[in-house]
C-alpha cells in the first residue's frame, strides 16, 4: 500500500505546470504537499486521481502504473477528497457517501446489504451519521468536509488524496478533520495551506514552488524560514510546538510596526 | 516523540483498507444512533415503487382522459372498450371506434412519448453541462431542425418525399446543427461544458436567423404553417409516427440506466466522477449523442415543444430529489403526463381550433420555472 510519484511531469494547454515531481507515500504514511498558490499542488494530485494524465514519468499504486489501470480498478484503490463540491444539484449526505461504491458496481446492480452497511460504517466512522439525510447544499463548510471523508471511507480504498481539506474551516474543524485523517491508517498525501498545521500532524512534508519540489522530508528539517523563504518569498519566524516540538510558524509583517 | 516517529505507520494501523468492515457497522448501529430513523434507513425519500405506481396511474388518467375528451365526448369505459377490442383481435367498426383508435389515440401516445423523450433529454443535458437551466435544444437540435422544416415549408425542398419532407428536413437540419455545436464545443478531446454551453446558445441564434430570414423571404400563407410547426403540435399524429420516438426512448433510455451511477457522479462534479472511476469525457460525448437523438425525433414529429425539457426534471427532482435512478423512471411517466395535458388543453381550450402546444407549455412552464428559481438559489456559472 504505496503510493509513489516518479518524474512526473504535467503538461496542460501546451504549458508545464510540474515538472519531475518524486515522491513517495509510505504505507499509513500522511504526507503534506505544500507550496504557495499556483505551485502546482493540486495539479500533481489530480495527476494522481486522472483528470490530468503525466505527459512524462509514472504514478505507482502499490507498484502499479495507475494509468494502465482499469478506471474502476484505479478508483478502488485510490479515493480523493477533492476541493470542488456540489452545487447545482440537491443530493443528500446518504447520496453523496453512496457515490463511493460506484467503483465496486457494475451497470444495473442494485444497492447491496453489504452497500449500505458500508455506507453506514463510513459515516458513523467520521461521526456524520446524523447529516444522512439533510441536503449536502446546506451544510457548512465542516460537516461537507466530513461528508466528503465518508464518501472516500465508502470507496474502500487504501490511499487518500486531499485537496487542501482544512480550507475555510474554523480552527476546531481544522484539528477535527486533519486528526480523522492522521487516524485513518492509510496512506495519506494531502495538499495543504497551513504549515504549523501540517507540521503538527505530517509524517513527511514536500515543498513546491513554481512547479517543482524544492525541499522534502520530516516536517522539522523541512520546514525552516530559509525554506519558507525560498519558496513562499515571506519573511517567517519557526518556534518548536510546545506540546510536540514540531516546527510552528509565526508571520512577521513587512513594514516594521512605527512606534 | 519525534516527528519522525510518525513519518512510519504504526503496526495497528498498517494495512487497514480504507472502509469500515459491514460488522463494524452493523455494531456501530445496534445502540440506535440519536437520529430520527433506527431501522429505516431512507424516511426522506419515498421508496420507488411507490412513486412509479403512483405516476402510471396518472399517466393512464391524462391518457385516459385525452382520449375521452374533444368534440365528440366519450366516456373513459367506452375508451378501454375500443382499445381492449383492437388488442384482442375484435376491433368494432363504431364512430367512436375509429375516432379512438385512428385519431386520438395515437396522438395521445405519441404526445405521451415526446413528453416523456424531452423530459429525459432535458434531465441528462442538465447534468452534462452541469447547469440546472440548461434544455434539451441547448445542443442546437431545435434550431438546425427549424432550419430544415422551414425550408421544407417555404422553399418545397424534398417535395417529392410528401408528407415525410418536414420529417426529413428536420432531422436533417438538427443533425446538422448538432455536429456543429458537437465540434464547435470540444477543447482537446472532451465536450468543455461552459464552451458547449456558449456554444450551443450562440448556433442556435446563427440557425434562428436563417429561420428569421426564410420566413422574411416567404409568403404569408406558408409563413403561418411554418409558425405553427416552429411552436410545436401533434395535429398530424398517426401510428406509422410511433415506432422512431419509442425505439430512440426505450433504447437511450436502457443506456441511460446504466448509467444512472456515473450520471449521479458527473452531477456532483466531472473531477469527482473521473476519482471515482468514471470516464467522463466518453461519458459526456455519449450523452450528447444519447439526448440529441431524443430531442431530435421528438421535434421531427411534434416541432419545437419548449420548457418541458427544462421544467419537467426539476418537478421531479423536487419530488424524488437528484439520484438518477429515481429521475429518470419518474420523468418518463411524469413528462408522458404533462404533455398529454399540454396537448388535451391546445386543442379544447379555443375549440373547435387548435392552439400551438409550445403556447402552452410556456405558459404552464415559464411560471413554474420561476417559481422555482425563487425558492431554491440555483447557482450559475459553477466553476468545474
Amino acid at each position: 500500500m504505496s503510493l509513489r510519484l516518479d518524474g512526473v511531469c504535467v503538461d496542460i494547454a501546451g504549458r508545464r505546470i510540474v515538472s519531475g515531481i518524486d515522491l513517495t507515500v509510505a504505507d499509513g504514511q500522511f504526507v503534506g504537499l505544500l507550496g504557495p498558490n499556483g505551485s502546482g499542488k493540486s495539479t500533481i494530485l489530480r495527476a494522481i486521481y486522472r483528470v490530468h494524465r503525466p505527459c512524462l514519468g509514472r504514478v505507482l499504486v502499490d507498484g502499479a502504473n495507475l494509468l494502465a489501470l482499469k478506471p474502476k480498478d484505479a478508483a478502488q484503490r485510490v479515493a480523493v477528497v477533492a476541493q470542488e463540491s456540489v452545487s447545482e444539484f440537491d443530493f443528500t449526505v446518504r447520496e453523496i457517501v453512496m457515490t463511493g461504491r460506484i467503483p465496486h458496481k457494475q451497470a444495473f446492480s442494485r444497492d447491496t446489504e453489504a452497500d449500505h452497511a458500508i455506507v453506514e460504517g463510513a459515516m458513523e466512522r467520521v461521526g456524520c451519521e446524523h447529516l444522512a439525510h439533510r441536503s449536502f447544499n446546506t451544510l457548512s463548510g465542516g460537516e461537507k468536509q466530513l461528508a466528503l471523508i465518508a464518501r472516500a471511507l465508502a470507496q474502500g480504498a487504501d490511499h487518500l488524496i486531499l485537496d487542501e481539506p482544512t480550507n475555510h474551516l474554523d480552527i476546531q474543524h481544522q484539528v477535527g478533520i486533519m486528526e480523522l485523517v492522521a487516524g485513518l491508517g492509510v496512506s495519506v498525501l494531502a495538499a495543504l495551506h497551513d504549515l504549523s498545521l501540517a507540521a503538527l500532524f505530517c509524517g513527511a512534508v514536500h515543498v513546491l514552488a513554481a512547479g517543482r519540489i524544492v525541499a522534502g522530508g520530516p516536517p522539522s528539517t523541512v520546514i525552516t524560514p530559509a525554506t519558507i523563504r525560498a519558496a513562499y518569498s515571506a519573511d517567517v519566524l519557526v518556534i518548536e510546538h510546545p506540546d510536540t516540538g514540531t516546527p510552528h510558524l509565526i508571520p512577521r509583517r513587512i513594514q516594521p510596526e512605527t512606534p | 516523540m519525534t516527528p519522525d516517529d510518525r513519518a512510519g505507520p504504526s503496526p495497528s494501523q498498517a494495512a487497514r483498507p480504507l472502509q469500515a468492515s459491514p460488522a463494524q457497522a452493523a455494531a456501530a448501529l445496534s445502540p440506535a444512533p440519536a437520529g430520527p430513523a433506527p431501522t429505516g434507513r431512507r424516511r426522506d425519500r419515498t421508496p420507488l415503487p411507490v412513486v412509479l405506481a403512483a405516476c402510471g396511474v396518472l399517466l393512464l388518467v391524462t391518457m385516459t382522459a385525452g382520449v375521452a375528451i374533444g368534440s365528440v365526448p366519450l366516456s373513459p369505459a367506452a375508451v378501454w372498450q375500443v382499445i381492449a377490442g383492437h388488442l384482442t383481435g375484435h376491433p368494432e367498426n363504431s364512430v367512436a371506434g375509429v375516432i379512438v383508435w385512428q385519431i386520438r389515440l395515437p396522438r395521445v401516445l405519441l404526445a405521451a412519448v415526446v413528453g416523456a423523450a424531452l423530459t429525459t433529454a432535458g434531465a441528462v443535458v442538465q447534468v452534462m453541462v452541469r447547469n440546472a437551466l440548461a434544455d434539451p435544444f441547448l445542443l442546437g437540435v431545435s434550431s438546425g431542425a427549424s432550419v430544415g422544416a422551414t425550408a421544407v415549408l417555404l422553399l418545397g425542398a424534398f417535395a417529392s418525399l410528401g408528407v415525410c419532407a418536414i420529417s426529413v428536413g428536420s432531422v436533417l437540419g438538427a443533425t446538422i446543427a448538432m455536429a456543429a455545436v458537437f465540434l464547435v464545443s470540444r477543447s482537446g478531446r472532451q465536450l468543455a461544458p461552459t464552451q458547449l454551453i456558449l456554444c450551443g446558445v450562440v448556433l442556435a441564434a446563427m440557425f434562428e436567423s436563417v429561420t428569421s430570414y426564410l420566413i422574411f423571404r416567404g409568403s404569408p400563407q406558408a409563413t403561418q404553417s411554418v409558425l405553427f410547426w416552429l411552436m410545436g403540435s401533434f395535429g398530424l399524429a398517426s401510428w406509422n409516427q410511433l415506432p422512431i420516438p419509442v425505439l430512440a426512448l426505450v433504447v437511450v433510455m436502457a443506456y441511460l440506466l446504466a448509467q444512472a451511477r456515473p450520471l449521479n457522479a458527473l452531477a456532483m462534479g466531472s473531477e469527482l466522477a473521473s476519482s471515482l472511476g468514471v470516464e467522463v469525457p466518453r461519458l459526456r460525448r455519449n450523452l450528447f449523442f444519447a439526448t440529441s437523438l431524443l430531442a431530435g425525433v421528438a421535434v421531427a414529429v411534434s416541432g419545437v415543444i419548449g420548457f418541458v425539457g427544462l421544467v419537467i426534471p426539476h418537478i421531479v427532482r423536487l419530488m424524488v430529489g437528484s439520484d438518477h435512478r429515481r429521475v429518470l423512471p419518474v420523468g418518463v411517466l411524469f413528462g408522458a403526463s404533462f404533455m398529454v395535458v399540454g396537448d388535451l388543453l391546445a386543442r379544447t381550450i379555443v375549440a373547435p381550433q387548435e392552439m400551438p402546444i409550445g403556447v402552452i407549455t410556456a405558459f404552464i412552464g415559464a411560471p413554474t420555472l420561476i417559481v422555482l428559481i425563487r425558492r431554491r438559489p440555483y447557482a450559475y456559472g459553477t466553476t468545474e
